[in-house]
């Protein structure tokens, strides 16, 4: 009724057709920005699947010395792909925020049918392999290839047409169009202080001299840029930027996700010939999920872990994910923190979280049998892996307080979960010194959290 | 003037650790820009002050050992050089490592060593000491301990200091040094390459030779890289030392003295760690010990 009241006003003014069509572009863009964070959001997942899914030691077979260290690099430029994938979620929840949208943290659970790309291009938690790197090739393709390129790729993929894979650079010209179509009066209404940006300094606090940084504008800590939205000009910035870096570039530069993804599909190729027996990921079942409890139907597709102790990591994991996304959606909508709140925040859910609990069980679930006993593994039989399921529907917690309380608790429940594996004899002795360095760590973060949000009394 | 030993000592360490963003325990390297490479063990993250018996040391690296420099009783007389420890080993004992897990203890740069053991050998003396984070409850497990607590006994940030490491090691041109480090290993490399019949063994070094050039080549392209940038800082430590204290070796009095062991006033130490070099995954340490006598 407002809006409509408002139309007549804006109609006797002469604006109508402007206004109203600038709002239905709004909604446009909002929608697409969305579908931006989940498409981030899901090959982000799919990064880290695969590298946490390599091999270590020429003793799990199928890899030498000389290969492994090539894998290390591999594996490192998927990590800083996936980062970089973690940087786009953000910079697309900036653009979000700008224009006086919530953040987008949901997404559907793998696999996905293509969305963007031919019908051969599922999204899917897949072990590291050609397979996997063709597909992060295609996901990442600009419209246009080099020669090179375009040949080894018309070898690879049948009835291969760069212009069938550019659906994610189509999707940020949209969204750039539609920037630069709306009055801006109308499109940024977000708060400037909501913008999340990298700090102005190095990860480690050197005192004395300033770390280069790439260019005058933000900084980068471990390839992750982040700059504030509050303009057209920065708007259109932050999505070149997205472009660049990976979907959507029209140019190959070195660093960009299709460059190093080219370069590992190249790599692997010719070591693939060279040496038909070089398997470089673990035996990782695809698409792996939680079993639930038995009254629960179990829903979508995917490898059920029926291995009890391995399923008890993998819930493990869904809690950590899920918490995780929590924290990052109040951080990103937070309403009356403090600055020292939002650094508390900051403090758990970024580096130590991330690093300490999330990478290490992705990687600890690939060494785990998915059914059956350690044998099968042994045996060469199906491990299990990170099943980034989201148990719930990311929303944001609305009062503080409470989310406080809610996100304690979690921090809790973690700790409590880690507890139980770590004196789980059944794993290795290895894996048990990881768990145990991670139930201290988990310990650690909850009662930081808890002291910094004065959340309850310390016991 | 009250009468006291001090011990002055320095040398190359090795501490094989992972770098952020990888997590403290990932044992090979990924992300960041330390490796365990081809045929070397998993990175174990502790604080080797003399070469460890585990591991063969990379190739062109610093001669590897913490030692004693100068030790001498300061009284009121005077100096009296203490020659029994002259050139003795210093050690760290039981594993030491720097702790600030990814940030979840300390921030990065205010890591604490832990433990803190303390031992110099020379001349069949041995001087050794504790330094617990929390001396009331030594046995204090550390991610249980306040950061403040943590950082009484950290390292004060990461400091630039060119002329501290210059000084101390004659390295100031960083790049130079890794320039120079890559062709010798290219040489090597060459020289590996070109066996006829290569073993399993040439392999594996050829592989190691391959990984170690192509990290110095990312520094040497861009010399504000920490590859580079790294061998310029230092990271200072200074604490009193105030556990159990064993003094053993001494029969013949060639200490010039009793030596304090009780819990006050303790024993004083101050070093720095710097000139990390990534390559050969070794530091530079120096630094002094104050030990008071019994008056």
């Amino acid at each position: 009724m407002r809006r409509k009241v408002r139309m007549n006003e804006m109609k006797h003014s002469g604006h109508s057709a402007k206004f109203e069509s600038d709002l239905e572009k709004r909604d446009r863009l909002a929608a697409l920005l969305r579908e931006a964070s989940e498409v981030e959001h899901d090959v982000l997942c799919q990064y880290l699947f695969a590298a946490f899914s390599m091999k270590k030691h020429p003793s799990e077979g199928g890899v030498t010395w000389a290969q492994l260290e090539l894998m290390r690099r591999w594996e490192g430029s998927l990590l800083v792909v996936a980062r970089q994938e973690m940087e786009h979620l953000a910079l697309a929840t900036n653009l979000l925020l700008a224009i006086g949208e919530a953040p987008h943290l949901k997404r559907p659970d793998l696999p996905l049918p293509s969305g963007y790309f031919p019908e051969i291009l599922e999204s899917k938690l897949e072990t590291f392999g050609l397979d996997a790197v063709k597909r992060f090739v295609c996901f990442e393709m600009p419209s246009q290839l080099n020669e090179d390129n375009q040949k080894f790729l018309e070898k690879h993929i049948k009835d291969f047409k760069p212009s069938d894979y550019d659906g994610l650079e189509r999707l940020y010209r949209q969204i750039k169009d539609l920037f630069q179509e709306i009055d801006p009066d109308i499109l940024f209404i977000g708060p400037p202080s909501a913008q999340f940006i990298s700090t102005p300094n190095s990860a480690v606090a050197a005192r004395g001299h300033t770390f280069d940084t790439d260019n005058s504008s933000r900084p980068t800590i471990y390839s992750i840029k982040l700059s504030a939205v509050t303009d057209l000009k920065s708007a259109l910035d932050v999505i070149d930027q997205i472009m660049e870096e990976g979907e959507g570039a029209t140019e190959e530069s070195e660093d960009s996700h299709f460059a190093r993804f080219m370069e590992m599909f190249r790599q692997l190729d010719q070591e693939l010939q060279a040496d038909p027996h070089f398997k470089p990921g673990r035996n990782v079942a695809t698409n792996p999920r939680t079993k639930n409890g038995d009254l629960v139907p179990q829903r979508g597709k995917g490898t059920v872990i029926t291995n009890p102790l391995t399923n008890r990591m993998s819930e493990f994991f869904d809690v950590v994910y899920e918490t995780m996304m929590l924290l990052l959606m109040r951080y990103f909508a937070y309403t009356d923190e403090t600055a020292e709140e939002l650094l508390a925040l900051q403090n758990v859910v970024f580096f130590p979280l991330m690093t300490v609990v999330v990478r290490p069980l992705g990687e600890m679930l690939t060494q785990l049998p998915v059914a059956g006993d350690t044998a099968v593994v042994e045996a060469g039989g199906l491990t299990a892996g990170a099943t980034f399921e989201l148990g719930r529907s990311v929303s944001l917690l609305p009062h503080r307080k409470a989310a406080w309380k809610l996100l304690l608790s979690k921090l809790e429940l973690m700790t409590m979960m880690a507890d139980d594996l770590r004196q789980n004899e059944a794993f290795e002795k290895k894996m048990r010194r990881r768990l145990d360095l991670m139930y201290q760590n988990c310990a650690r973060m909850a009662r930081d959290f808890n002291q910094s949000m004065h959340v309850r009394r310390p016991q | 003037m009250s009468a006291k030993l001090i011990i002055q000592f320095e040398g190359w360490s090795i501490i094989r650790q992972p770098t952020d963003p990888d997590p403290t325990d990932e044992a090979r390297g990924v992300s960041g820009y330390t490796f365990a490479l081809a045929g070397e063990p998993d990175l174990n993250r502790v604080i080797y002050l003399q070469t460890p018996q585990e591991f063969e040391p990379r190739t062109h690296g610093p001669d590897l050992g913490v030692t004693v420099r100068r030790a001498a009783r300061h009284d009121a007389q005077g100096q009296t050089e203490i020659k029994a420890l002259e050139k003795g080993t210093v050690h760290l004992l039981g594993e030491p490592k720097l702790e600030n897990r990814n940030w979840t203890l300390t921030p990065a740069g205010f890591e604490p060593i832990v433990p803190f053991d303390l031992e110099i050998q020379g001349q069949g003396i041995s001087i050794r000491r504790s330094a617990p984070i929390d001396p009331d409850h030594p046995d204090r497990p550390i991610w249980q301990i306040e950061e403040a607590m943590l950082r009484a006994k950290a390292a004060d940030g990461v400091v630039y200091e060119p002329a501290t490491i210059g000084n101390a090691t004659g390295i100031w041109d960083s790049l130079q040094i890794a320039t120079e480090r890559c062709a010798l290993l290219e040489k090597d490399l060459a020289a590996l390459r070109q066996k006829r019949h290569k073993s399993e063994q040439d392999l594996i070094a050829i592989a190691v030779l391959e990984a170690r050039i192509s990290e110095l080549k990312i520094g040497i392209g861009n010399p504000q890289d920490r590859r580079i940038m790294a061998r310029y800082y230092v990271e200072r430590f200074a604490f009193q030392m105030q556990g159990q204290a064993v003094i053993t070796g001494d029969e013949e009095g060639l200490l010039c003295g009793k030596l304090n062991t009780a819990e006050t006033p303790g024993w004083t130490i101050g070093f720095w760690f710097g000139a990390w070099d990534p390559d050969t995954l070794t530091s530079y340490m120096k630094g002094a010990l104050e030990i008071p006598y019994v008056e």
